[in-house]
């Protein structure tokens, strides 16, 4: 049995051994986290569990490559946001899932006014204005902000050079400026 | 009034990633920056606002049935996978560091050399199947996996080498297997002692191709080719299977004395 407070080390040690066993702590440490990261990569609760599920079997049969040492979540983050660009192109998702996610939440914020509290309505505004995003900008901040890797994590992860990633992350959040201007967002603060 | 300073610049602050010298020029500028601090502030309140997007909960399924999944999905590929290798080195008088890829019982599909180890994948089920349909046909050196871009591809031996990307889908589908009975002899090659060579060889024996150099896109000899080209060598088994091999006959260290 394995509880939490095995270190990610210990366990991936214990992993690249043979014991599979060992993994099922690792899966239950990062599903959540992954979980969001994929959300709001893909904007969809089923496609973002099926990714959440394939980063996991994907990381442990690379195991044998993971250098005990670094850190397990930026490495699996990789696997998790490069399969995940790699559905998105394939699905061709990069422009219609989003968007399509943004008209029915906002049909939804319109119809049913009243059921939203304020601050609700916010971040359902703030979402439909990261969905506009391009899948590059949208993908470095929500890497940077919502999961708080530096740049050197996201440059990896990315395989971009350090200097795109403060480029492309400066960009990003111009035109995220840009667009919650565009839709008012400001103006639901609550 | 509007300042000039790169958007990069307040970007990178608000990150905490300026270097000292960066960082101390900036917070110089900004003291005297009404503009700056301005934007400052509204990238802050920016990045408060990407914190608290919508997201919709997982699914009580997931929440409670990932790890389940995951863990049937392992042990399932545990029993069906095959073979990676490590390297071997051969008995002292022969020092052949052994490297890579493996013809499987379907034809058309070779497996990928890496330095360290040796590839060799046979279909199993259905979702290999799928995995097996990668573009994965040529070997490739394992370092140089780290060196080449994604979308890299280069030459090796006048055959495609594969990209990062389908490395990884082989690399994948593979477990640990040994290898056996495969013996070269230096002075049988005579290569020249400061010189990486890599071969593919037949399930008889025979050298099929030569490219040298450390490289992922290897330097032509020719002169070496012609040499080494169709010379017989003991065949190799990998678990005491027939098969082919690409396989680094570099000379090591040892014999450069």
């Amino acid at each position: 049995m394995y509880n939490s407070i095995e270190s990610d080390e210990i366990l991936i040690g214990r992993v690249k051994n043979g014991d599979c066993e060992a993994f099922n702590p690792l899966v239950e440490r990062y599903k959540l986290a992954l979980y969001k990261l994929m959300y709001r990569m893909v904007y969809n609760r089923d496609d973002a569990e099926d990714l959440v599920e394939e980063a996991f079997i994907r990381a442990y049969r690379s195991i044998s490559r993971f250098e005990i040492g670094r850190p397990f979540y930026a490495w699996i983050c990789r696997i998790a946001v490069n399969n995940a660009i790699n559905f998105l192109k394939k699905e061709k998702r990069t422009q219609t899932q989003p968007l399509a996610w943004v008209e029915h939440r906002l049909v939804s914020v319109k119809q049913n006014p009243v059921r939203l509290t304020k601050e609700k309505l916010l971040r359902e505004r703030i979402s439909a204005a990261m969905a506009k995003l391009s899948q590059d900008y949208r993908t470095i901040l929500v890497l940077r902000i919502n999961d708080e890797l530096s740049y050197d994590e996201i440059s990896k992860i990315l395989k971009i050079p350090r200097g795109t990633v403060m480029s492309r992350l400066a960009r990003a959040r111009q035109k995220l400026k840009e667009i919650f201007k565009e839709m008012e967002v400001y103006k639901n603060e609550v | 009034m509007k300042c000039d300073i790169p958007i990069e610049l307040l970007s990178g602050y608000l990150d905490g990633e300026l270097d000292e010298k960066q960082k101390k020029a900036f917070e110089k500028h900004l003291k005297e920056c009404q503009s700056c601090q301005n934007e400052l502030e509204e990238l802050k309140l920016l990045d408060g606002y990407i914190k608290v997007q919508e997201i919709e909960e997982p699914s009580r399924e997931f929440i409670f049935g990932v790890n389940r999944r995951v863990m049937e999905k392992i042990k399932k590929k545990r029993r069906s996978f095959v073979i990676r290798f490590t390297p071997i080195f051969a008995p002292v008088a022969v020092a052949l560091l052994v490297l890579v890829v493996v013809i499987n019982t379907i034809p058309q599909k070779r497996f990928v050399g890496v330095d360290s180890r040796i590839l060799y994948a046979e279909i199993k089920d259905e979702e290999e199947v799928e995995l097996h349909k990668a573009k994965a046909y040529m070997p490739r050196a394992a370092v140089a996996k780290e060196k080449i871009s994604e979308e890299g591809k280069g030459v090796l031996a006048g055959q495609e080498i594969l990209a990062v990307s389908e490395v990884v889908k082989k690399l994948d589908v593979v477990e640990e297997a040994v290898i056996t009975d495969f013996e070269v002899s230096m002075d049988q090659l005579a290569i020249p002692r400061d010189r990486i060579v890599r071969a593919i060889v037949d399930s008889t024996g025979k050298v099929l191709k030569v490219a040298t150099g450390n490289t992922i896109i290897p330097e032509k000899d020719t002169m070496l080719e012609n040499r080494l080209e169709g010379q017989q060598l003991s065949p190799p088994t990998i678990a005491g299977r027939r098969a082919q091999i690409y396989v680094d006959i570099s000379p090591t260290k040892e014999n450069n004395h």
